[in-house]
């Protein structure tokens, strides 16, 4: 059987500076990976390849049985300085993910899945405020509430308890997870340090 | 002067979004833009005469056109240098070019605008004065001309207050829609 994500011979080069260098991963359907290593050794990179937003010099990413050629919903990311949209508010930052990627859905089901996703990070009483009145913890809840709404094939972060403290994170991690077979394996590969979450949509 | 102002803006805005993000078109109009924005205004009245037929018509003309590059080069400005993560939330949630613009470009934009449109409005000002004195029949530029031809100084100097203090008034209804939309 085909691991969901799948990472072949991944190489990175910035002209002659090799970032990453033929890693191989295969991740299966509801496993939760973290990956960690010393700093500027090409996490975000490689999260940025997984993602489809950088293409690798060599190897190919292989999401559920297809090429990741472009960025996409699928791949969904929380990305390390959380890149809420700073005029929106709370609520219009996860409204309008949602709205581009879930076109099928009526008005009133957007409501309740953002206003689901919200209350499940414990932001929902801060939905009218503007990302730069909350603290930069509940950014990156929000940032992660955005990225559950749209119902990733594939969860994305990117130092994500670099700002939350520990207990949140781990409630989040947890209420996340409880839709989420629960992680059942954990890799460490010295060159790379970054959180890779996994989980597959259909357990929603 | 107003009509002038606006047509300009009408010009210099979506212009701006298009040259901010495109580098083709940056590299097409780059040369243009920096050759036709250091004309004098009263340069343009003869093309305008020459055009339009009509001197009201052609002192529009030169305000419009005097005033669009302030405005057309902040939007420009800020159209271009939208920030990589904003670009990135936009392809990773897969908006679309009219999402993208609204949601991202546009808000992101609309500051860099405002204080090109600051700069436009004090120009358009300034021009409407030296084009109405070209132009002639109309308008506190004109009436400053024949004030002067009549010898009477008083009304000079009382125009000139009037025109700065009009022009601070625009100045500063600007900068209050600016520290509007500052974020």
């Amino acid at each position: 059987m085909r691991a969901y994500l799948e990472i072949f011979n991944v190489s990175k080069s910035f002209g002659s500076y090799t970032v990453l260098k033929d890693i191989n991963l295969l991740i299966n359907k509801g496993e939760f990976i973290s990956l960690t290593g010393h700093s500027g050794c090409g996490k975000s990179t490689l999260l940025s390849i997984v993602a489809g937003l950088t293409e690798p010099t060599t190897g190919s990413v292989i999401l559920d049985g297809k090429e990741v050629v472009s960025p996409g919903p699928d791949g969904a990311v929380v990305f390390q300085n959380y890149s809420l949209l700073p005029w929106l508010s709370v609520w219009d930052n996860v409204m309008v993910a949602v709205k581009s990627v879930l076109k099928g859905l009526s008005k009133k089901e957007m409501e309740e899945r953002v206003k689901h996703y919200l209350n499940l990070v414990g932001v929902y009483e801060h939905r009218h405020k503007k990302p730069s009145r909350i603290s930069g913890g509940m950014n990156q809840r929000v940032a992660i509430a955005r990225a559950l709404a749209v119902e990733p094939k594939v969860l994305l972060l990117d130092e994500p308890v670099c700002a939350l403290y520990m207990f949140a994170t781990l409630r989040i991690v947890s209420s996340t997870i409880s839709f989420i077979s629960f992680p059942n394996s954990m890799l460490k590969i010295k060159i790379i340090k970054f959180i890779l979450l996994l989980y597959s949509s259909k357990s929603l | 002067m107003l009509t002038g102002f606006f047509i300009g803006a009408l010009i210099a805005i979506p212009l701006g979004f298009l040259i901010g993000m495109s580098g083709k078109l940056r590299a097409m109009f780059n040369p243009i833009i920096q050759i036709l924005r250091p004309v004098s205004p009263p340069a343009w009245f003869p093309i305008g005469l020459a055009v339009f037929q009509a001197s009201d018509k052609a002192a529009v003309f030169s305000i419009a056109i005097t005033s669009l590059w302030a405005t057309l080069l902040n939007t420009a400005y800020g159209a271009f240098s939208v920030p990589e993560d904003y670009k990135n939330v936009a392809k990773v949630f897969g908006f679309s070019t009219l999402r993208y613009l609204r949601y991202v470009v546009v808000p992101y934009t609309l500051p860099f605008m405002l204080t090109g449109l600051k700069i436009s409005i004090g120009i358009a000002w300034m021009v409407i004065v030296a084009a109405e004195m070209l132009a002639g029949g109309t308008g506190i530029g004109f009436y400053i001309w024949d004030s002067w031809n009549a010898l009477n100084l008083n009304n000079v100097i009382s125009a000139i207050l009037l025109i700065g203090v009009v022009g601070f008034i625009l100045d500063y209804f600007f900068g209050y829609l600016q520290r509007r939309v500052q974020i």
